[in-house]
């Protein structure tokens, strides 16, 4: 029973940052509607940025801030000068777009830092222990940050009149523009939203695991499947598709070999697409 | 596209030229000059070209110099069939020397096999050993059954009874670990559980919490740098006392590097040395220290491909030819006994000269190349001891 229960806290921590990533995903998804290849990479960009402040000296916060602030200006730059132009063509030259960017930004990560692995400066603790679970005080920072950033994005997609905006954008494309909402101010907010999650989501990977390039890449398809399982285009079905997917993996290998454990995940999802075809909260998407 | 026929055909003419017209032999140098392998790479080649001087400097082969061509496989499998595609087809090599990952040579090996060109490698994949070579194929490395060998040895020395493993889900990692347990096993030890996990994981708590529940004695590792990392990181977070074992390619400086010296102590890596008591390695280790400026000991492969090189002349030199599929079994017989021990190509081409049979024993080992192309070298072992890897002990397998 203590063991089924420090695997479901185990999976809660891991799909909190698979969380944010999926929510990115999710976002990009719902306001253009195609799935961004590159957003994994985004994560490492994240990650590496937020390293060099560190390694400067600066604390974890700050440093963080300045993955964020990387994150959305070069995914920006790529907005702009990649997905804005692809826009009026058919949705697969936007797909096909992405996997350029996501090889442009890992190759430069590479072709700067190296293949190297890195660690932010963090020393390792033993964890805290109650009534027979284990935690670290990591865990703890990342479940915390990731349920404040959850919730923001929740008041800003209910509460504010941009958020509002977004959501009548993801809904009907062209019902929107019809009546004077600007696409471009909300398709940028969704950019600045997605992309901080990006380099948040880069961070918290980099302080629970290492630092390498492919780090991103290498969580981008549980992303992608927590985006589907919840309803892809739909925040809280991404938030809720991926603790899904981190619990399941977790739990999985008290019953099977662990090798089989993203297999057991993806054998849910698709029990759950079975059963409910736009995902758990899923509404009918028309892709264009 | 034209320009690149082009470019292709205008090489082709140029190095036709330049091969085809001395009367030499041509040997391809395949090392990784860039990515993972990058720190061993460029040492390795200076080796190469420095024991293909010593052999022209001492007379050639059979009257032939030998000509060397140097390509840069880049640690990865598709570069470096491309770079031995030409050295077999444009500059007509007869071996390719100095292939370093798994994954390379396992992926240059056939186009060796087919072509009839000897592959001589520093590569730990089990399969090299039942590989179908003709041959033609030959390693230096220790297998990484033998790892698993050596593992044993130490666990059983260090008076260990009840061990766990976990291997990466690829044939070095169940191979260092499968072979541990057999060993482990038959010396009365027993295995608690064994765990093969995937690789690119950012968390392996599930996978560290089986191996840690029947509180083993040791938990042995068949793993990579990036998940042992991970893997000792959050078993230091869970506070449980543990030994490791592992290969020194996870278990190094770079790992105590990211997680402190704290977490790693204690930690226990191994990996195949040069026997320092031969006669040629402090000659070896000062002339590498004169190339490269480095330390023998900081890349054991350029001592192998070194010997690979010496190996594949004494060969050429018994069989009287330049022909792979001629003089390849004599590279068993001029490594191992019985023979005249021979610890250079000079001694050795002289013993030849006067008729005697030969035993080279090289700089990085004895060099007793067996039936499977395969050489038993000396493990060293390596602790971490107050963040510093200290050598604390060397195992020879079959003592």
């Amino acid at each position: 029973m203590v063991d089924l229960l420090q695997h479901i806290l185990n999976g809660i921590t891991s799909g909190c940052v698979l969380a944010l990533v999926a929510l990115g995903v999710t976002l990009v998804f719902g306001i253009s509607r195609f799935a961004s290849v590159a957003h994994g990479d985004y994560v490492t960009l994240g990650a590496y940025f937020a390293l060099v402040a560190n390694r400067a000296g600066w604390n974890l916060v700050l440093s963080g801030l300045v993955g964020v602030m990387a994150c959305v200006f070069f995914g920006y730059i790529f907005f702009i000068f990649v997905f804005r132009p692809l826009d009026r063509r058919p949705k697969i030259a936007s797909v096909i777009g992405s996997i350029g960017v996501a090889l442009v930004v890992r190759h430069a990560i590479l072709f700067i830092w190296g293949t190297e692995q890195h660690s932010y400066q963090v020393a390792i603790e033993r964890g805290i222990r109650f009534m027979g679970l284990m935690i670290t005080k990591n865990e703890i920072i990342i479940v915390i940050t990731a349920f404040i950033l959850m919730a923001f994005i929740h008041l800003i997609l209910k509460k504010t009149r941009i958020g509002k905006e977004m959501r009548a954008l993801a809904d009907d494309q062209d019902l929107a523009r019809v009546t004077a909402i600007n696409p471009l101010q909300v398709i940028t907010l969704m950019w600045i939203l997605a992309l901080s999650l990006a380099g948040v989501a880069g961070l918290l990977l980099g302080l629970k695991s290492i630092i390498t390039p492919y780090m991103g890449w290498d969580i981008l398809l549980s992303a992608f499947a927590a985006a589907i399982l919840g309803g892809i285009g739909n925040p809280y079905g991404a938030m809720a598709g991926a603790i899904t997917i981190g619990v399941s993996e977790e739990v999985s290998t008290m019953f099977f070999p662990p090798t089989y454990r993203l297999a057991v995940a993806f054998l849910i999802m698709i029990l759950t697409l079975l059963f409910r075809p736009s995902g758990i909260f899923g509404q009918k998407v028309e892709v264009k | 596209m034209f320009f690149v026929l082009l470019l292709m055909a205008l090489l082709l003419v140029s190095q036709d030229n330049k091969t085809l017209a001395a009367d030499e032999i041509r040997i391809g140098a395949l090392t990784p000059l860039t990515g993972a392998g990058s720190p061993y790479g460029p040492g390795m080649q200076k080796s190469i070209a420095f024991a293909v001087d010593e052999i022209n400097r001492a007379g050639g082969i059979n009257g032939k110099k030998i000509q060397l061509f140097t390509e840069d496989g880049q640690t990865d499998p598709e570069a470096a069939v491309r770079a031995a595609k030409k050295l077999i087809e444009v500059n007509k090599a007869t071996a390719i020397i100095g292939t370093w990952s798994s994954g390379v040579t396992m992926a240059v090996a056939p186009l060796a096999i087919n072509a009839n060109v000897v592959l001589m490698n520093t590569s730990g994949a089990p399969e090299l050993t039942t590989l179908n070579d003709k041959n033609l194929v030959f390693r230096t490395e220790a297998s990484n059954v033998l790892y698993g060998v050596a593992f044993s040895k130490i666990a059983l020395k260090r008076g260990y009874k009840t061990a766990c493993t976990m291997a990466f889900n690829n044939p070095s990692g169940r191979g260092n670990t499968e072979e541990f347990a057999k060993r482990f096993k038959e010396a009365g030890g027993k295995v608690l559980e064994s765990v093969v996990y995937n690789p690119n994981q950012p968390t392996y708590k599930a996978e560290l919490s089986k191996v840690l529940a029947p509180k083993p004695d040791v938990i042995v590792m068949g793993s990579y740098l990036p998940d042992t990392t991970i893997i000792l990181k959050e078993w230091y977070q869970t506070g449980q006392p543990m030994k490791w074992i592992g290969p020194a390619w996870a278990i190094n400086d770079k790992l105590i590097e990211a997680l402190g010296a704290n977490v790693a102590e204690g930690a226990v890596g191994v990996v195949t040395v040069p026997d320092t008591n031969l006669p040629a390695f402090k000659t070896f280790e000062m002339k590498y220290k004169e190339l490269t400026g480095q330390d023998f000991l900081t890349n054991t492969y350029s001592g192998m491909v070194y010997d690979h090189t010496i190996c594949l002349a004494l060969a050429m030199v018994a069989a009287k030819s330049e022909d792979p599929t001629v003089f390849n079994p004599r590279i068993q017989t001029i490594s191992g006994p019985p023979g005249v021990k021979v610890y250079s190509f000079e001694e050795g081409l002289n013993e030849l000269k006067k008729g005697n049979d030969i035993d080279y024993d090289g700089v990085s080992s004895k060099i007793d190349f067996d039936a499977a192309g395969d050489v038993v070298p000396h493990f060293g072992v390596f602790e971490v001891r107050n963040g510093k890897r200290e050598r604390i002990d060397t195992i020879v397998i079959g003592e």
